[in-house]
């Protein structure tokens, strides 16, 4: 037991180098995890949970965080396979019941979701996660009474919590209890000025309930706190389009359209609002032509540049997986419609608006403008 | 892909305040205080079993941190009101702890403290499996040592053979002075790239890093150096965000110990100064066994699978 000198001690470390142990692989695996990089992290902890020697107490660890590396890997079953591993070590991990939990709910199991959930309440009661995850499985399976009752749970806990009111508002709203919904964004609104999501939501619910003004305000609120956000302006100009702000819209529109991802809907957006404003389409017949015009919303840009009819639209909204498709159909119903409607074909628009209005997910903002355009047109 | 962390530490030399050391006595054995099995958080940290005043959780065992945290779900839930603190807490990131509260008792394993102030931290600072943070020596006047391999975490009354204290290995260990600031944090000297540097001993940092401004300074590098990787951001204590960069340093010694391309995490908040110490954060920690022996301002070292 004393220092050695120097040839002692590199002849030590010689031989605690030529050997890679199940803590050496541990101790790499977890520097993996903390560099970010989950190929090595199911490398590193594969080989230590493989190692006899791996002390016993790191096992717990190493399955969990081979799990989140899963998770990050897209490899759901691989990681709820390790969770549990990891659970069965340590029953009251926290993390792990939540994470599994989430995974559960991404595969739809809702009621083993549930039971993580409301184990990692019974674990620790005082945080909120626990509260806000098992609201959210109900949410998915619109069991809306019970999700408010979990938001209210936590609310006991934390009684001015702002996240937590947020999403209780968004379930009331989710419900159609608008006005609940409003009065929950309002108090966030009120107390957290910069509370940019409360904003938002209280505009979408505005526009369920008919007050389009009163979204624009919220929009615009919103965007003052992030004026950068190109989605929220899109989202913006569209609630100002419905409202008749075509000056404002125009604007909003023309920063989105500078976002790849936004620039077809928001072309798009802009050839509408300049039918509105009886205004050339000029931002939209200069830069319509240079999209991808072969992946969606594709074939309506075609439509309006007069290079496909409505049937390829929706030839083309009907392909892909079930959900993508039935958004899709919500999408070409509203921009056929008013396609329809710039050749002054109101009896077809109106039948396609109502299709759109009837099916559209609340979420798409195609849900509300549908019924918009329909209240325009009259009966 | 960048392959991880890949630390060799070699042991080069026993300080030559080490290789002069007198010879040990016939018995040595330091006075055992406890032995506490501690859990491994995911990041590699490391988590002891306590309890405030009878509500039970996993305390961060953060030797760079603060003397005592504790989450406000668990604040709010003790008998003392929590109020507002005589001295603020400034965690890295900027976040300010400005509110605390008594604890009547804490329990650190079969250990007990009596009137214990912890100061107040969001909940979001902390993993969802911890109650709070402890920095040992400000909490319990005690040395302590941290075996990564074992899972213990074991305290020791003052040594009775100072200079002799490791116990556990026929194997190499080094002895390094150190330093302690006023509150308890542990700095000791190294050599960056041959450059020298002060490392603060930081078991509650997961990675070890320096600061932009300090790189700087101490090696002339810029952020337009085209050796500069840029890796992204992160999050310090989940408040303020940093831009983080790599530099491929080729060493970092102690006395005794070399790390050979150590990883360090460059990173810049904008808000930081050029005179800002090196943190060792737990990536490397992990990797030796550490005997803190407070009385002593030593640190004794070995690897962490020695014996």
């Amino acid at each position: 037991m004393k220092p050695l000198r120097l040839a002692g001690i590199l002849a030590a470390a010689a031989i605690s180098g030529a050997a890679a142990s199940g803590f050496s692989d541990f101790n790499a695996g977890i520097n993996a995890r903390n560099d970010r990089n989950g190929n090595d992290v199911v490398r590193f902890m594969s080989r230590a949970l493989a190692a006899p020697d791996l002390p016993q107490h790191l096992r717990a660890t190493a399955l969990h965080d081979r799990a989140t590396a899963y998770v990050e890997l897209k490899q759901p079953d691989l990681a709820i396979a390790d969770y549990t591993g990891a659970l069965a070590l340590v029953p009251d991990d926290y993390n792990s019941l939540i994470e599994r939990g989430a995974l559960y709910g991404e595969k739809k199991q809702y009621d083993a979701a549930r039971a993580d959930f409301a184990a990692a309440i019974k674990r620790r009661p005082d945080l909120l996660a626990g509260y806000a995850s098992h609201a959210e499985a109900n949410l998915d399976e619109k069991k809306y009474d019970e999700a408010l009752k979990d938001y209210n749970d936590g609310l006991v806990v934390s009684p001015a919590d702002p996240d937590l009111i947020v999403l209780r508002g968004e379930a009331l709203r989710m419900a159609g209890r608008y006005d609940e919904a409003i009065k929950d964004f309002t108090y966030v609104v009120d107390n957290h000025s910069r509370y940019t999501a409360a904003h938002i939501l209280r505009a979408r619910t505005y526009q369920q309930s008919g007050k389009t003004h009163a979204a624009v305000s919220d929009y615009e609120d919103a965007i003052d706190l992030e004026p950068d956000n190109l989605g929220l302006r899109e989202t913006a100009g569209i609630a100002q389009w419905a409202d008749g702000s075509y000056r404002e819209a125009t604007r909003n529109f023309t920063r989105s359209a500078a976002d790849p991802k936004l620039a077809a809907f928001s072309y798009l957006w802009l050839y509408l609002t300049a039918l509105k404003r009886r205004s050339s389409a000029d931002d939209f017949t200069q830069n319509a032509p240079k999209l991808d015009l072969a992946s969606w919303p594709g074939p309506i840009v075609k439509l309006f540049l007069g290079q496909a009819a409505p049937d390829d639209v929706f030839a083309a909204a009907k392909q892909g997986e079930a959900d993508a498709q039935k958004d899709r159909v919500c999408e070409a119903d509203f921009f056929v419609a008013e396609w329809q409607l710039s050749r002054s074909d109101a009896a077809s628009a109106r039948s396609l608006l109502s299709d759109a209005a009837a099916a559209c997910r609340d979420e798409l903002p195609e849900s509300f403008i549908s019924r918009t355009e329909l209240a325009r047109l009259g009966p | 892909m960048r392959r991880s962390l890949v630390l060799t530490i070699a042991l080069l030399a026993g300080s030559a305040h080490a290789g002069d050391a007198p010879p040990p006595p016939a018995t040595c054995s330091l006075p055992e205080l406890a032995s506490i099995d501690f859990t491994t958080m995911p990041e590699g940290m490391i988590a002891l079993p306590g309890a405030i005043d009878g509500h039970k959780g996993g305390f961060l065992v953060d030797t760079g941190g603060l003397a005592g945290v504790v989450g406000w779900g668990t604040a709010k839930q003790l008998a003392g009101p929590i109020q507002r603190s005589n001295v603020s807490g400034v965690f890295p990131g900027g976040t300010q702890l400005d509110f605390g509260v008594f604890a009547d008792r804490f329990d650190l394993g079969p250990l007990s403290f009596h009137r214990i102030w912890f100061l107040v931290a969001p909940d979001r600072m902390m993993d969802a499996n911890l109650i709070g943070e402890i920095q040992p020596h400000a909490i319990s006047d005690t040395n302590f040592e941290i075996d990564f391999l074992k899972g213990k975490f074991n305290l020791f009354g003052p040594s009775p053979c100072p200079g002799h204290d490791v116990y556990w290995t026929h194997d190499a260990y080094a002895q390094v002075p150190m330093t302690l600031d006023r509150a308890g944090h542990i700095s000791v000297e190294a050599m960056l790239d041959g450059k020298p540097v002060t490392a603060t001993i930081d078991t509650g940092a997961q990675n070890s890093f320096l600061s932009l401004k300090a790189a700087q300074h101490v090696f002339g590098i810029d952020a337009k150096n085209p050796g500069l990787k840029a890796t992204g951001t992160a999050s310090l204590n989940g408040m303020a965000g940093a831009s983080t960069y790599r530099w491929p340093f080729a060493s970092l010694t102690f006395e005794g110990i070399e790390v050979r391309s150590p990883d360090i995490v460059i990173y810049d908040t904008g808000n930081d100064t050029r005179d800002a110490e090196m943190v060792l954060g737990i990536g490397v920690l992990r990797q030796l066994h550490l005997y803190i022996a407070y009385d002593e301002k030593t640190l004794y070292l070995s690897a962490a699978e020695a014996h």
